[in-house]
């Protein structure tokens, strides 16, 4: 009898037999069907597959539809869920899951998640974290300058009219003019009353650089952000497209903004670039466990 | 609307039947256009049977040739001409399942199983549309509603962009698009008839539709050297902008990206926060402003102005309102405030108070959102959006027959157009007047309305010979900032000039929509009637009796024998508040026509449905003018 109790093949049967037992006993009834031919319906299992059917997933909904059900339909689901069951089996017991892209990419994609998934047991965010990191990217807060102007337009000359028959210096037009509407303080919302229209907009209100290139150039927009407010005509400034003579009515100088001010952000970008990492970190544990053979000819060692 | 007393209002309205004869003061010309047309090369346009109607047939109708219907092959014909067009495809499968059914895609290598499995799915796809259920097809291939209603949709479970059975298609679309560049190259005529290249951008995160159609005024030179950026890349509009930023400095293209649908966006068009749900920052503002100068707020999946439930005191809130999302499964329209234009305009205000910037400073334009090739805004020459939905019978059978997410042809309008205040017809000078925002909507009928805001207009600068030289000398047009308002009891003025179209209706009224923010922080609106056709009275509150209706409903047909075919107003805001931001737009509406359903009930001899109207009063709506304080 001792002899038996020490016998390997004895010990792994009385193992397998308690396995069967619990598993039996505590395991869900999905798990141990016994019979591969065999498909067991409960309403669980119905309401998952409802949901995938509806493609919404709200249990509790799928649950109250499944109550609701007339008989006809319910047995119509029940139908469709052997039915998918069965074929989904049989795929399987064929191999039709190896080699196949969509399965690969699908299972690839869960695994993403599952990595993903690991940042929710990070540690939360400390206000120090986030001071350190804002100081670290302060570049990527700031708020640009921005003027409210508007302009009196002078068109280029060399356009329409060739040299010999400009008979007035331009640059000399447009020093008279300026001196002009100094001269009779005209105020702001008369400037489309003097030079000509221009191509885009009279006033232009708390617009920053970048903007006024789009419209204006490159050397109009640098000109114009260094000039100061105040109800004075000021220029004359080139642009693409002639000779302006500007009034700045107020200019906001570019600032870093305070960590109060746009703390949500800052914290919406560390918990992105956080979960980025931990992402990264869990997939390259995984990676790191297996050996990388490169069989190219050209391969680096 | 809110009571106002008449000692109060400083209304000076003038309403007359003067027809200007001369035009020869006028700076600018009125130009006609659509910016948002699919072709053949859209992949729901071929799989919704327009297999035909590739860009060549878009520009043909659009300089008003005749051309074959994609569908019922019958001749068709504009009935004015445009004076340019956007072609827009989609840039996700760009000429793919066109590519696929003609057999002259190059498809990327996948791999053994994989390309069985894509000739499984060519099988079906090319059965399908010679069976004509491709819109099966496409019905499967549309988003799904969100987990989250809340949420970042990008984020959102459901969000599963459909897998790609084709493989690399990148060498198909690049080709596509290389074919829709030299069409638009080949038809750009200076002078006469402009074609501005451009794609859709078509994100659509769990039904909540972003898209925006990208234009470009640069030649096939610079369009050749890059490939559309689609959804598929990203579905944050951020990230568009972004990519049109590096472009830009790569290739010197220009570009504005005009949002559309706002109607059906869930919310998310013109939100409180960013896509991601972060709070709108000035560089978000700015960035926002740089690229998106218009919106696109009527077209034939509906009216994107305001909703009844947004502007119940707006008799006319209730147009051409369209609460159909784009998506497979059912779920019923819930109004947000970021659906609509007026709501957006309005939230602007109120994030500009609390921030300094608005990021929703838009200007207004319609255009048809058509898929078959043909920019037909007219209700009694009116093509489908798909194809398949161009005969009376067809245009009844639902996209999606999956209860309350079904809408048919019926459900939706023969609208809109783009108007354009240009210099000359070229391609410079219609996008530089989108970037002035110089442009406006109308729901189909070419009614031409200009306006100018200022603080020293005179009386008869209505009636002036040279009323648009003086709009621009003693104000700003359309789409323009008010800044300082000169005295401290000054009153913002508006001049306002609208002429029917010589081939529809009179107009009824000229109304300004004025939308404002308190020092609550919290945004208002209110509409005033400024003009009207004569024989009425406002009554005290303001409102004005309706202009009457002669539409036959047996023919159908209407008379011009009520409105008036111009309308004129200089109006001062008796309201204004120096200190507080706001905006004003005029909406000019005619007089009531037959609806395009109309024309398909009586020669199916039906009565149309009950939601459906007979008559609509079809309008035109400006871009705003803004006054910060």
């Amino acid at each position: 009898m001792r002899k038996l109790f020490a016998e390997p093949l004895f010990q792994f049967a009385v193992l397998g037999l308690l396995l069967f037992i619990i598993v039996n006993l505590l395991a869900p009834a999905q798990l141990v069907t016994d019979d591969a031919s065999e498909i067991k319906i409960d309403q669980a299992a119905l309401q998952q597959y409802l949901q995938f059917q509806q493609k919404t997933f709200n249990a509790e909904a799928a649950a109250r539809a499944l109550e609701l059900m007339p008989p006809l339909d319910e047995q119509r689901l029940v139908e469709d869920y052997v039915r998918d069951e069965a074929l989904y089996r049989e795929a399987l017991a064929l191999g039709l899951d190896d080699n196949d892209e969509i399965i690969r990419r699908r299972l690839i994609q869960k695994m993403e998640y599952l990595a993903q998934g690991f940042y929710d047991d990070a540690p939360a965010i400390s206000e120090e974290a986030m001071q350190d990191y804002f100081a670290a990217n302060q570049a990527q807060y700031e708020i640009d300058a921005a003027v409210t102007f508007t302009h009196v337009f002078l068109p280029g000359t060399n356009r329409e009219t060739s040299e010999s028959e400009a008979t007035v210096d331009p640059s000399l037009q447009a020093q008279q003019l300026l001196s002009q509407l100094n001269t009779e303080q005209v105020p702001f919302e008369r400037a489309g009353r003097y030079g000509q229209r221009f191509l885009y907009n009279q006033n232009y209100v708390e617009r920053t650089q970048q903007h006024v290139v789009t419209h204006f150039g490159q050397d109009f927009a640098k000109r114009l952000f260094e000039l100061e407010a105040g109800s004075v005509w000021q220029g004359p400034i080139q642009s693409d497209y002639g000779t302006h003579l500007v009034m700045i009515s107020s200019k906001t100088a570019a600032r870093s903004p305070a960590l109060d001010e746009v703390a949500q952000i800052v914290l919406a970008d560390l918990q992105a670039e956080q979960r980025r990492e931990v992402k990264a970190t869990a997939i390259k544990t995984l990676v790191d466990k297996y050996t990388v053979t490169d069989l190219r000819e050209n391969a680096s060692q | 609307m809110k009571h106002i007393s008449k000692t109060r209002l400083a209304l000076l309205f003038v309403c007359s039947f003067i027809t200007f004869s001369s035009q020869a003061d006028q700076p600018k010309q009125l130009l006609w256009g659509d910016t948002h047309l699919h072709t053949s090369y859209s992949f729901d346009a071929f799989l919704n049977q327009n297999q035909s109607a590739d860009p060549d047939t878009a520009y043909r109708w659009a300089k008003g040739q005749p051309v074959i219907h994609p569908y019922n092959r019958a001749r068709v014909q504009i009935e004015t001409p445009l004076d340019f067009l956007v072609v827009s495809d989609h840039a996700e499968l760009m000429g793919v399942i066109r590519a696929i059914d003609n057999e002259t895609a190059e498809l990327g290598d996948v791999g053994f199983f994989a390309d069985i499995k894509r000739r499984i799915s060519t099988y079906f796809l090319l059965d399908a549309i010679e069976n004509e259920t491709g819109k099966d097809i496409f019905v499967g291939i549309l988003p799904k509603a969100p987990a989250d209603p809340r949420g970042d949709p990008v984020q959102d479970s459901a969000n599963v962009l459909p897998l790609d059975p084709f493989g690399d298609t990148t060498k198909t679309e690049s080709t596509a698009w290389y074919e829709i560049v030299d069409a638009a190259d080949r038809h750009n005529e200076p002078g006469k008839f402009t074609s501005l290249i451009g794609w859709e951008w078509s994100s659509i995160p769990t039904g909540a539709n972003l898209h925006r159609v990208v234009v470009s005024p640069d030649g096939g030179e610079k369009a050749k050297s890059y490939i559309p950026y689609g959804s598929d890349q990203s579905q944050y509009p951020e990230d568009l902008w972004n990519w049109l930023a590096e472009t830009s400095e790569q290739s010197g293209a220009r570009f504005v990206a005009i949002p559309h649908n706002s109607n059906i966006s869930k919310g998310y068009m013109f939100a409180e926060t960013t896509l991601r749900g972060q709070p709108i920052t000035s560089a978000y503002a700015r960035q926002r402003m740089l690229w998106e100068p218009v919106v696109e707020m009527t077209q034939i999946k509906g009216d994107s102005e305001t909703h009844p439930g947004l502007s119940p005191d707006d008799e006319f809130a209730d147009f051409e309102t369209y609460e159909y999302y784009i998506q497979q499964t059912a779920e019923d329209y819930e109004l947000r405030k970021g659906d609509y234009a007026r709501s957006g305009l309005m939230r602007g205000l109120e994030i500009a108070q609390e921030i300094g910037d608005n990021p929703y400073q838009f200007g207004m334009i319609g255009s048809t959102d058509s898929h078959t090739g043909l920019a037909s805004a007219e209700e009694y020459n009116f093509w489908g959006k798909m194809a398949k939905d161009s005969t009376p019978e067809t245009k009844r059978l639902g996209m999606i027959r999956d209860g309350k997410t079904s809408a048919d042809g019926w459900d939706r309008a023969a609208q809109g157009l783009a108007a354009v205040w240009a210099e000359e017809n070229t391609r410079d000078s219609i996008f530089a007047a989108f970037q002035r925002k110089e442009v406006y909507a109308t729901t189909g009928p070419r009614i031409a309305v200009q306006m100018f805001g200022g603080w020293e207009f005179a009386e008869d600068d209505a009636q002036a010979t040279d009323f648009a030289s003086t709009g621009y000398s003693k104000g700003v047009p359309m789409g323009g900032d008010l800044v300082a308002a000169p005295a401290a009891d000054s009153q913002p003025q508006f001049l306002i000039r609208a002429t029917k179209d010589p081939l529809s209706a009179n107009l009824d009224r000229i109304q300004v929509v004025k939308g404002w923010v308190d020092s609550a922080g919290k945004s208002h609106e209110r509409i005033y009637n400024v003009a009207w056709s004569e024989g009425r009275e406002l009554v005290a509150d303001g409102s004005l009796p309706a202009v009457g209706n002669t539409v036959d409903l047996e023919i159908p047909s209407y008379e011009n024998s009520i409105g008036a075919p111009e309308l004129l107003a200089l109006w001062a805001d008796p309201d204004f508040d120096a200190s507080q931001r706001a905006f004003y737009y005029a909406r000019v509406m005619e007089i009531p026509t037959p609806r395009h359903s109309l024309f398909d009930a009586i020669s199916l001899q039906e009565k149309t449905r009950a939601e459906v109207p007979d008559t609509i009063q079809e309008r035109a709506y400006t871009s705003p003018i803004w006054y910060t304080p």
